[in-house]
């Protein structure tokens, strides 16, 4: 039904000879290749297209630009979709947002005649809602249910692809119009790669939308672009611009990152509607939304028009319109001393210093009033096209960086500062014809004078919002929700500010109520282009698959990928404590730290002794910050006189690099570091048959004499390079294999075939936490936190306070240490035998909370329940009794031991 | 103690043994037979012709970390300038930064180069990092397309020509880039090789991307 359409001419969008079906609300509708769903459906008879944010007014067709809300609609189950600028598909389904039960009827405009006598006026629900309390959840539902613009279908499963482009341009340009497009082709023909975006249908801005005469020069500058090969990304809009310049382009289900090297903003300008009573009525239209429809859809926007305007793009309107066969019956000039002459030779009455009062009819519009100085005129109309006047669209400047500044002589803002690299051109820089004064409101009239189009905010509700105090533009805002929709103030800013002026007796051309900032997303944008394809960087150890394929339950520790037990947790403890047991640990953090100052960089590092060090010995250390707080621990072994093999916790290795790489700069010391935790792969091979089963793959002699606790090794193993440290984070023998990465999988399996006949299991992070806590063995940031010093962590021993060399975290530690220590890091076995859940307190004397549980588990080998815990001093003697708060209401009773709960004395890891 | 103190280090050691890539799974899945070649389980892919965009696993392929004093960096890479690279009997050298280098070469000759470049002067550290970085290169006639879907790296001709080399993220993670006469290696952590495959991969599916051995993507057999 695409026949309501004017005759064929040069400059119009459609091809006539290309039919497109889609569906509005179940009904098909059809249009031509090269419509909007907007001017296809207009085409098609439709002139209601949504309901307004909060009271459900009707809305038709207003910019056609994108601009504001009033075309939203809900497309292949996307809501909010502009359908003044989304081109029609075939089969694609619209519906409109925000109504019920339809369109047409939707019973929730009733809203909008409760007020004012219910008090919905601006900030109702915050008076209205806050009593009784209990009743919140109710209305918080029956709110949430009726707010919103359209809502997402849980249900419905997207299989859309989404992309995320980076891209680097010398000259990104904003926006098509003249001015946008000389510039880019000015900045391709110097020879700098150049992409230009827009979001209409077509190039050139008023050149195309204007009528015939822009075309010559649309057609000489569309050579220019493609000679100099300027890209193009059309439709596509800019969402904002970040710091950086940085400018997400979204193009259809892609979202371009440009980070040009120079911005070009050309965004031209924005045509302002006007504040008079019903404003909003379908068949109020902006007068380059009419003539966009007339000149580049050729659809006739009504039969009878009259235009309101405050500047000479009314004239163009009326013109345009007459043009297109409207019958134009006035022009309403709010301006006194304008001359009008051109109108009235195109036979079209001309009413000098009259603004709009109202508009009549309840679902169109079905004629105006207008008036000056109490005289009053009526027109009967089906078209009322407003022309308030434009601003500059300054809003990516702002976003960028920028600053703006009002200029009285053209009464709008226009660029003051730009940030380096940002160049605004056009309309958008204050080029455009000087605007009129523009009438603030309408006399008083009964009717709404809508003043956001986005949140239904009226002339009321902001005079309101300074009457309760709210007495500028950005507290207003706060309280009205004015310029905060969809447009971001596009449609608003101005005209807000200047009904605040007139309502603070304040010169409107002064613009002291401020402005507001217009944030990004300019458009209403899907979250599936915000997100694209998603990154989720995830670390596997080069034996992954084989723990998955062996019952490993995966899951996430930091970023890697770890097994928390392969099925059965206490049995892989067991088997460590009885026989043989192995664990990945290659998620440990690993650095090299070389050079001769390697032992002296140690030691400024580390409160312990490093440079005392034999040749192929390990020690356990502890790394402070400069307020002796624990940050990392780990273990380092000595390799050689200048050279050490240093171990860090899994979520540590990045952070230490960093740490250790910052001190060595600060000190300019002779070392080098280097990370090496992604080129080794690590294994524990840990229990009383370890020594046996991994002798029987290495020449290397693993007694006990040759190779004591805490010793170093280079060594093959099953044909591996592999350096062996004999240490035991789960308190049995244990040897932890170090070896390349490529390796791993060929040793850990020659590994589990060397314990088949002592029954070896591999275990997981599970048990390894009941091992090491049957040890007393802490976590770095488990068992610490940020205020934790190794003085009251237990480990006095660590701190060697009289080293010759200044150490990171001395001077704290020495202050902590003169203090005196306030709490304790202490072992306690529950005595009751249940196990408390960690991160629970530990109750004082006098009932509050007077310590912490860090750390707790069941211990099958013990029997017991046991744990780490964060204790006041005067609880931390051996034996003391402590109570332990439970979630249930119930208490745990335990008692404080110092000494590891299994083998204290280290018999086990020392055999 | 050995006398190389990081010979655990080197997979070039390592005797009797099936050295594999973090990919070797995706390889299986994909349909590609694993050969043995000098000790690695290399994927081989069936021709498919000339694709668009295609992608191939070198991480076999030996990297050295040389770090130490500008001047002695500046003899290694022959005075190469940062961000660049220097191509010479079949060895590539990427001067990083002022004071680091890394080479890719042949893992065979792993061994060899570390020596000479250690025995030239005490004050470099040099460590044998093949394990250390999971290596791919992506090439086709979509390779910059499938690249600008990864990272936010600059790839376009006139900034990272044949020879430029630079460091950065692609796909969330820290890598090295070169560009191998239109190809582009990507190195990233080998904790982070079946992720980096995946990404890459699916990055570039819209443009027909698909992967290939390692032999094709390097024009020809690549001597281990």
């Amino acid at each position: 039904m695409a026949d309501a359409r004017l005759a064929s001419r040069q400059g119009e969008l459609i091809d006539r000879s290309r039919q497109v079906s889609f569906t509005w609300q179940g009904a098909e509708v059809s249009g031509y290749a090269g419509d909007t769903i907007a001017s296809a459906l207009f085409a098609s008879g439709t002139r209601v297209f949504s309901r307004s944010f909060k009271y459900h007014r009707r809305r038709g067709l207003m910019c056609c630009a994108g601009q504001c809300p009033n075309c939203l609609v809900n497309v292949d189950g996307e809501p909010t979709v502009r359908a003044c600028v989304t081109p029609i598909e075939q089969g694609m389904t619209v519906n409109h947002l925000n109504a019920w039960p339809s369109l047409n009827r939707d019973f929730l405009h009733l809203v909008g005649r409760l007020t004012p006598s219910f008090g919905m006026q601006v900030g109702f629900y915050y008076k209205t809602f806050i009593h009784p309390k209990r009743a919140w959840p109710l209305y918080e539902k029956v709110l949430r249910n009726a707010a919103g613009l359209g809502k997402l279908d849980p249900e419905h499963r997207r299989t859309d692809r989404y992309e995320k482009v980076h891209r680097h341009v010398d000259v990104l340009v904003i926006g098509g119009g003249e001015a946008g497009l000389e510039a880019a082709a000015e900045a391709a023909e110097a020879g700098k790669h150049t992409a230009l975006v827009d979001e209409g249908l077509a190039l050139g801005g008023y050149l195309a939308w204007g009528g015939p005469n822009g075309h010559a020069r649309l057609d000489e500058l569309l050579g220019r672009l493609t000679s100099a090969g300027v890209e193009i990304l059309q439709p596509a809009f800019a969402g904002g611009v970040y710091e950086g310049l940085l400018v997400p382009v979204y193009q259809g289900r892609t979202m371009h990152r440009f980070r040009p090297a120079e911005l070009v903003i050309a965004t031209g300008a924005i045509e302002q509607p006007l504040v008079f009573g019903n404003n909003d009525l379908p068949g109020v239209m902006l007068g380059t939304a009419a003539r966009r429809l007339v000149n580049q859809f050729r659809v006739m926007p009504g039969e009878e028009a009259v235009v309101v305007t405050s500047s000479d793009e009314g004239f163009e309107a009326a013109c345009d319109l007459a043009d297109g066969g409207v019958n134009v019956i006035a022009v309403a000039d709010a301006r006194p001393d304008a001359d009008g002459s051109r109108v009235e030779d195109a036979g079209i009455e001309y009413l000098a210093g009259f603004q709009p009062l109202q508009a009549k009819g309840s679902k169109a519009v079905s004629g105006v009033v207008v008036t000056r100085n109490g005289e009053r005129r009526s027109f009967g109309c089906d078209l009322l096209v407003m022309a308030g006047g434009s601003v500059g669209h300054t809003a990516f400047v702002t976003q960028g960086g920028g600053t703006i500044r009002y200029d009285r002589e053209q009464r709008r803002y226009v660029p003051d500062s730009l940030p380096k690299g940002m160049r605004v051109v056009g309309s958008a820089a204050g080029t455009a014809a000087a605007a009129g004064a523009v009438p603030a409101k309408a006399p008083k009239t009964s009717c709404k004078q809508i003043v956001c189009f986005c949140e239904d905010v009226t002339t009321k509700d902001i005079g309101l919002s300074l009457d309760e105090g709210f007495r500028s533009l950005e507290l207003s805002k706060r309280y009205t929700t004015v310029t905060m929709g969809p447009c971001q103030g596009r449609m608003c800013h101005r005209n807000s500010g200047l009904v605040i002026a007139e309502e603070l007796g304040l010169d409107p051309d002064a613009q002291r109520v401020g402005v507001t900032t217009a944030r990004p997303p300019h458009n209403p944008t899907s979250f599936s282009l915000l997100a694209a394809r998603g990154y989720e960087p995830v670390k596997r150890t080069s034996t992954h698959h084989w723990h998955a394929e062996h019952g490993g339950k995966m899951l996430w520790a930091g970023d890697w990928k770890r097994p928390y037990d392969y099925g059965d947790a206490q049995s892989e403890a067991d088997a460590v404590h009885e026989s043989l047991g192995l664990i990945d640990v290659s998620t440990l953090g690993k650095l090299i730290v070389r050079g001769p100052d390697a032992a002296a960089f140690l030691e400024r590092l580390y409160p312990n002794r490093f440079g005392d060090m034999k040749l192929a010995r390990v020690r356990y250390g502890i790394v402070c910050g400069d307020d002796g707080s624990i940050i990392d621990d780990g273990t380092v072994a000595r390799l050689s006189d200048t050279e050490y093999y240093v171990t860090t916790t899994s979520s540590g290795a990045g952070g230490m690099e960093q740490w250790f790489t910052w001190w060595n700069a600060v000190w300019k010391m002779d070392c080098e570091i280097v990370n090496v935790t992604s080129t080794i792969a690590a294994f524990n091979l840990a229990g009383p048959n370890a020594r046996t089963a991994l002798q029987g793959l290495t020449d290397f002699d693993l007694s006990n004499e040759a190779f004591p606790y805490l010793g170093a090794g280079q060594a093959q193993i099953a044909g591996v390079p592999c350096l062996i440290l004999r240490i035991g984070f789960v308190g049995e023998l244990g040897y932890e294999i170090h070896l390349p990465s490529a390796a791993g999988e060929h040793l850990w399996e020659k590994l589990m075939e060397a314990g088949e006949p002592y029954a070896v299991k591999p275990f997981g992070l599970e048990p390894q936490r009941v091992l090491r806590l049957e040890k007393m063995h802490i976590i770095v940031g488990q068992d610490t936190n940020a205020e934790s010093n190794p003085l009251e962590a237990g480990m006095p021993w660590i701190v060697k306070l009289d080293k010759e060399s200044d150490w990171i975290g001395r001077y704290a530690i020495e202050w902590y240490k003169n203090r005196g220590d306030r709490f304790a890091l202490v072992g306690w076995e529950a005595q009751n035998g249940k196990v408390p859940v960690e991160g629970t307190q530990v109750i004082g004397a006098d009932g509050g909370p007077a310590g912490r549980i860090t750390s707790s588990r069941f211990s099958r080998r013990l029997g017991k329940a046991i744990g780490i815990a964060w204790v006041p001093l005067s609880m931390s003697e051996d034996g003391t009794g402590i109570t332990i708060s439970d979630p249930s209401g119930a208490t745990i009773p335990a008692t404080v031991t110092h000494k590891a709960f299994y083998d204290p004395d280290g018999e086990r890891l020392r055999s | 103690m050995s006398s190389d103190p990081f010979a655990f280090l080197s997979p070039a050691a390592a005797q009797d043994v099936a050295l594999r890539t973090p990919m070797e799974r995706n390889h299986r899945a994909a349909g590609a037979e694993l050969e043995d070649r000098d000790g690695w389980r290399i994927a081989a892919y069936p021709p498919n012709g000339s694709a668009a965009a295609w992608l191939a696993d070198l991480s076999h392929v030996g990297k050295i970390d040389v770090r130490g004093p500008g001047a002695k960096i500046d003899t290694l890479t022959g005075g190469s300038e940062l961000g660049h690279a220097s191509h010479v009997d079949g060895v590539w050298t990427l001067r990083l930064s002022p004071t680091h280098a890394v080479v890719l070469c042949p893992f065979g000759r792993v061994a060899e180069l570390r020596e000479r470049i250690t025995s030239g002067d005490a004050q470099l550290t040099v460590v044998d990092m093949t394990c250390g970085w999971a290596a791919m290169m992506i090439g086709g006639e979509h390779v910059r397309e499938v690249f600008m879907r990864s990272s936010s790296l600059d790839v376009r001709p006139h900034r990272f020509p044949p020879g430029a080399c630079m460091a950065g993220s692609v796909m969330r993670c820290a890598s090295i880039v070169l560009n191998d006469a239109g190809r582009f290696w990507v190195l990233c952590g080998w904790e982070f090789g079946e992720y980096m495959w995946d990404a890459l991969l699916d990055a570039g599916v819209t443009l027909g991307i698909t992967p290939v051995s390692s032999a094709v993507a390097m024009g020809t057999e690549v001597a281990a």
